[in-house]
C-alpha cells in the first residue's frame, strides 16, 4: 500500500503541485495519479459516512425506545427497517435491495426517510395500524419521498411534548429531505422501479 | 466537545470535499444527542479528517 504522503496535493494551486511532484522526483517517489487519490479520498467519506449511518439506525432506535412505553408503537418495532430484520427492506439498509446497490450516502438518505417517515405517519394514525397496513405504508413511504418531510414537520409539532428528542429529529430530517430534494426524489424512482405493491396508504380505521 | 469546535471540524471536512448538506443534517442534530452519541459522532468525524488530511499534504499543519 502507498504512503498516503505520495499524493499530491488535494486542492493546492498549480505552483504547489509542481513543487510537491518535483520534491517527490527528488525522493525518487513516483506520485500517485490525481485520480487515484480522488478514489481513495471518496473510499474514507463513503467508510465514514458507513459509521454514521449506523450511528444514525441507533439513534433512531433510541429514539423510537423512548415511545416504547406507549403501547400503540410496541407492535410497531418489529416492522421500522432501521429496527427489526422482520421487514424485507431492512437489505436496503445494508446495501442491496431489488439488485441495487446503495452507497453509504443513500443508506443514510434511505435509513432517515424511511425511519422517521414511518415513525411519522405511524404518530398520525395514532398508532393504530395493523400489521399489512404497516407494511403499506412502508411502501408508500419509500415511493413517495416528496410527501414525507410535510408529514415529518407535522409529527415533529404533535410529538414535541410527548418525545421531544424524537420529535427535533423529525424535524431535523425534513430540513435535510427538503435540501436534498433531487437525491431523494431519485432514491424514491429507485424504490418506486421495484416496489410492486400498492402506493396508497392503508386507510386511517385500518 | 464545543458546538464551536465542531462547526471547525466540519468546515475543514467540507474543504476536503464532504457533502454539506449531510454534515450541516448532524450539525442540527449535535445539540439533541446524548453524550455518547455526540462522542461517536465527532469520532468519525475526526477520524475522518485525519484520513483525509494525510491524502492531501498541502492541509498538513492547517488549524
Amino acid at each position: 500500500m502507498m504512503d498516503p504522503e505520495s499524493l499530491p496535493p488535494q486542492d493546492g494551486s498549480q505552483i504547489e503541485q509542481s513543487i510537491f511532484f518535483e520534491l517527490k522526483k527528488k525522493e525518487g517517489q513516483e506520485p500517485l495519479a490525481m485520480h487515484e487519490q480522488h478514489e481513495r479520498s471518496e473510499a474514507v467519506m463513503e467508510q465514514a459516512r458507513g459509521g454514521r449511518v449506523e450511528l444514525f439506525k441507533k439513534i433512531a432506535l433510541s429514539r423510537v425506545s423512548q415511545m416504547v412505553e406507549a403501547p400503540i408503537f410496541l407492535k410497531m418495532l418489529n416492522y421500522v427497517p432501521v429496527v427489526g430484520d422482520a421487514n424485507l427492506l431492512a437489505g436496503a439498509v445494508r446495501g442491496q435491495e431489488g439488485g441495487m446497490q446503495l452507497t453509504a450516502g443513500e443508506r443514510l438518505n434511505y435509513a432517515a426517510a424511511v425511519s422517521m417517515g414511518v415513525l411519522s405517519w405511524i404518530s398520525l394514525y395514532q398508532g393504530n395500524v395493523t400489521a399489512a397496513g404497516l407494511e403499506q405504508t412502508i411502501s408508500y413511504t419509500l415511493v413517495n419521498m416528496d410527501a414525507i418531510p410535510v408529514v415529518l414537520k407535522n409529527s415533529a409539532k404533535l410529538l414535541e411534548r410527548k418525545v421531544p428528542k424524537l420529535a427535533k429529529i423529525m424535524s431535523a430530517t425534513a430540513d435535510f429531505m427538503m435540501r436534498k430534494r433531487e437525491e431523494f426524489a431519485k432514491l424514491g424512482e429507485l424504490f418506486r422501479a421495484v416496489t410492486p405493491s400498492s402506493t396508497d396508504l392503508p386507510p386511517i380505521d385500518t | 466537545m464545543e458546538k464551536f469546535d465542531l462547526q471547525n471540524l466540519i468546515a475543514k471536512l467540507l474543504k476536503l470535499g464532504e457533502d454539506k448538506d449531510e454534515l450541516d443534517f448532524w450539525l442540527s442534530l449535535y445539540d439533541d444527542l446524548d453524550p455518547a452519541e455526540q462522542r461517536e459522532l465527532t469520532a468519525n468525524l475526526e477520524g475522518e479528517l485525519q484520513k483525509l488530511e494525510r491524502l492531501s499534504p498541502v492541509s498538513h499543519g492547517q488549524s
